[in-house]
């Protein structure tokens, strides 16, 4: 522990550079010898950008984004390394890819979760989600109801990570469609066209609340600003629910109430424009994986007539053990192809 | 949504002014603050409303009054044709069906100034009580999911006062389980006796609140004994300085529960070590404000590798050392010598020797004789803290012939935590 046993006065007794350049030999008044390879000097003299994420560019896209979205045949990415560190890559850099070829056979999902690390257990179940038209619903996704564009459970201080969407039973017609949109880019365009609303939704924490029995019997809240900023100003999260959205608002906010709505509506019609929203069937057969800090998701409605189901599975990841799984995988592939690092 | 228990909390009479008290010179908490603000009680009757042009201006009994605007009234409407009974969730999205220019076409004051009933311009009616009105009519400023209970700070003196559990009682007696869940709020540690000595009974006591949290060390309970090759050095003899768990996740695991099952003999060997976090964060904010703006401004790399029960991990997170929220109150403290990684964020990058003296500091202070605590969980005892307040340690142990050190450990988070103290304080009707 340095604290204890070094002087914050320290000064090397004497440097030493190998021949080649190669390497760094400070020598401590105690008689300590620390050697540094000039790789990590480099390395480690700039400082780094302060982010937990992958080393991959970020990419934010609009409502052309269906045609060249990622996607993954279930079996290869359950049995190939290079395609499933690839699905991560993309999904962080993303946020929203297509897994196909999955059949219609239960708990696919929690295979999936497996192969990264875990299900992350919620409120809601502890590995596998259904999602289902149920009588008594904890839950509007358990109606026939469209669901407004959102990112689940933000009563969450931990909201889960990744969201894995299975589709195995889907009525036919154009009842029960699913919508994206990548709250990143939206919110985005929205500092840009309306600095004064998205100061409103990023520096304001609003309450999110949600009260019932499922798995388990709760009684959830948190508070979190619809757009959250980091240190720097940039996007790191959308926390966006309407239907969950609590009643109370932030002291700071009284007297600016009706500004603060202002910004919401403006906030909610931007993101249903036709720059940013995608729409699209889900197949049987078919999952969706995204980033739900990130991507907003809804449905249109549907009415089902006798015979006809709807049925998805849903599990949750979160990013902890999701990149933990990429660089894991990334060093395996790169040991295993000989590339020197 | 209507948490009856908090409604009937603030239902006294008037204005609720309530004595703090300061413990441990500490300032108090912001939501007894909030609560001296707002005016309170079933006795909350409406004396007259006023349609403005925005916002329905609102007398209140005891004198006081509040603009509230129409788009906040409709918007939280709480008719079943608005607001799903069952899911307890709003059913449509204002943003689409919903004016900003609304204006209540009339209002009506009922059951002499309980209720108020609006009248939209489609001829949608909005009844309000107004105990819910008194409620959400002015924000809030405590901002967090947090119980709302004071918080209780600690020092070297902890060990006399630490709030102790029966564990039978916890898995049988729900007003006991709610006590505990409290007490790891305000408090941040707490003792759990007559555990026993039998595997796995912590997981029994995280199952009765929601489940224990899975990580990449565990799916639940794990051992921490002396192991030959250690892959982390809590398994080894050698003293563990004071520090969080987890702080390389971005979702640092919330509480740990840890449970002796043997312990080594003697008054010290072993002996488990802890200090309140934020207690020390605070302060360091007195003695040197320049040393806490450097851990509260400026996160640091946490990272950890290595192999455990899913295989192979390569976490990282980066952390404030000190996280302080909007009001200016520590919320938490991220602290971990032998988890910190090599490197600094950019802008700390001419600040390094600043940041050593400031971070040594930090150090130093919770380590001191003020602020450390030191005592030997003995078998069948359980430790439970909040692992983002709270840093633990152990001193140095050497084992010899049959000694044997082995305790489990499982983590859980805080939204469930507190989810199930809501439950359970609703279900009792229990005010705190």
């Amino acid at each position: 522990n340095p604290a204890f046993t070094v002087d914050l006065n320290i000064q090397a007794k004497q440097a030493h550079t190998s021949e080649d350049g190669q390497q760094l030999c400070l020598t401590w008044p105690d008689g300590h010898r620390s050697r540094f390879s000039s790789f990590w000097l480099v390395e480690h003299s700039e400082g780094r950008k302060e982010a937990s994420r992958l080393p991959v560019e970020q990419r934010l896209w609009k409502s052309d984004y269906y045609n060249s979205m990622a996607r993954f045949d279930f079996e290869t990415l359950m049995i190939d390394d290079g395609s499933l560190l690839e699905f991560i890559m993309h999904l962080d850099s993303c946020g929203l890819v297509l897994v196909e070829n999955v059949g219609t056979a239960v708990k696919e999902v929690r295979r999936l979760c497996e192969r990264i690390s875990f299900p992350r257990p919620s409120v809601y179940g502890h590995d596998v989600i259904k999602v289902e038209a149920t009588p008594n619903p904890s839950n509007l996704a358990y109606t026939g109801l469209g669901l407004p564009l959102h990112t689940d459970v933000p009563y969450y201080g931990y909201v889960p990570g990744i969201q894995i969407f299975h589709c195995i039973q889907q009525p036919p017609g154009t009842g029960g469609m699913s919508h994206f949109c990548d709250g990143f880019s939206v919110a985005s365009k929205l500092r840009d066209t309306n600095p004064a609303a998205f100061h409103m939704l990023s520096q304001y924490a609003i309450q999110y609340v949600d009260a019932g029995k499922d798995f388990l019997d709760f009684s959830m809240e948190s508070w979190h600003t619809p757009i959250k900023l980091n240190r720097l100003g940039e996007i790191t999260a959308i926390y966006f629910n309407n239907d969950v959205r609590g009643s109370h608002y932030p002291a700071s906010l009284n007297g600016r109430l009706l500004e603060w709505y202002e910004a919401y509506y403006a906030f909610s019609h931007l993101m249903y424009a036709p720059e940013f929203l995608i729409e699209f069937k889900l197949e049987p057969g078919q999952m969706v994986a995204f980033d739900n800090q990130r991507v907003l998701h809804g449905r249109s409605g549907f009415v089902l007539e006798d015979g006809h189901y709807r049925y998805l599975e849903v599990a949750y990841l979160d990013w902890d053990e999701t990149r933990s799984k990429a660089r894991v995988l990334k060093a395996k592939i790169n040991a295993d192809s000989n590339v020197e690092q | 949504m209507s948490c009856n228990w908090l409604v009937s909390k603030l239902c006294r009479p008037g204005f609720a002014s309530l004595q703090l008290t300061r413990l441990s010179g500490r300032r108090p908490s912001q939501l007894c603050r909030s609560i001296s603000l707002m005016p309170v009680g079933s006795s909350s009757r409406v004396v007259s409303v006023e349609l403005k042009e925005r916002d329905l201006f609102i007398n209140w009994n005891d004198s006081s009054s509040v603009d509230l605007p129409y788009v906040f009234l409709r918007d939280n409407c709480q008719e079943p044709v608005s607001f799903d009974q069952s899911a307890k969730q709003r059913l449509f999205n204002p943003a689409f069906t919903v004016d900003l220019s609304i204006k209540a076409k009339e209002v009506d004051v009922k059951e002499d100034g309980r209720q108020l009933v609006i009248t939209w311009p489609d001829g949608h009616q909005s009844r309000f009580e107004s105990a819910w009105l008194a409620r959400y009519c002015r924000g809030k400023s405590s901002l967090s999911g947090r119980l709302a209970v004071e918080p209780y700070y600690w020092g070297s003196d902890y060990c006399d006062k630490m709030p102790r559990f029966d564990f039978n009682k916890l898995m049988t007696e729900e007003d006991s389980l709610l006590e505990y869940l409290l007490k790891l709020e305000s408090h941040g540690l707490v003792l759990v006796e007559s555990v026993g000595t039998e595997s796995r009974q912590m997981k029994k006591l995280c199952d009765r609140i929601a489940f224990p949290k899975p990580t990449v060390y565990g799916f639940d309970v794990m051992k921490v004994e002396s192991k030959p090759n250690p892959s982390h050095i809590a398994y080894s003899g050698v003293e563990l300085p004071l520090h969080n768990d987890f702080v390389y996740y971005d979702y640092t695991s919330g509480i740990q529960l840890l449970h002796f099952i043997h312990q080594l003999p003697g008054p010290t060997a072993g002996a488990s070590r802890f200090c309140d976090g934020i207690n020390v964060a605070q302060e360091l904010r007195t003695r040197n404000p320049a040393a806490f703006d450097m851990l509260s401004q400026y996160p640091i790399q946490f990272v950890d590798v290595g192999t455990d029960y899913i295989g192979d991990y390569d976490t990282e997170s980066w952390h404030f050392p000190i996280s302080v929220d909007k009001n200016g109150d520590v919320t938490g403290v991220a602290y971990s010598n032998h988890s910190r990684g090599p490197h600094f964020p950019s802008l700390l990058m001419d600040k390094l020797h600043d940041w050593y003296a400031a971070y040594y500091e930090f150090s130093h202070l919770m380590n001191s004789r003020d602020y450390l605590i030191e005592f030997k969980v003995q078998p069948g005892q359980m430790v439970v803290f909040n692992n983002v307040r709270v840093l633990h340690g152990r001193s140095e142990f050497k084992m010899t012939g049959n000694d044997y050190r082995y305790a489990e450990l499982c983590y859980m988070d805080w939204d469930e935590i507190r989810s199930k103290a809501r439950v359970l304080a609703k279900k009792l009707s229990h005010i705190y």
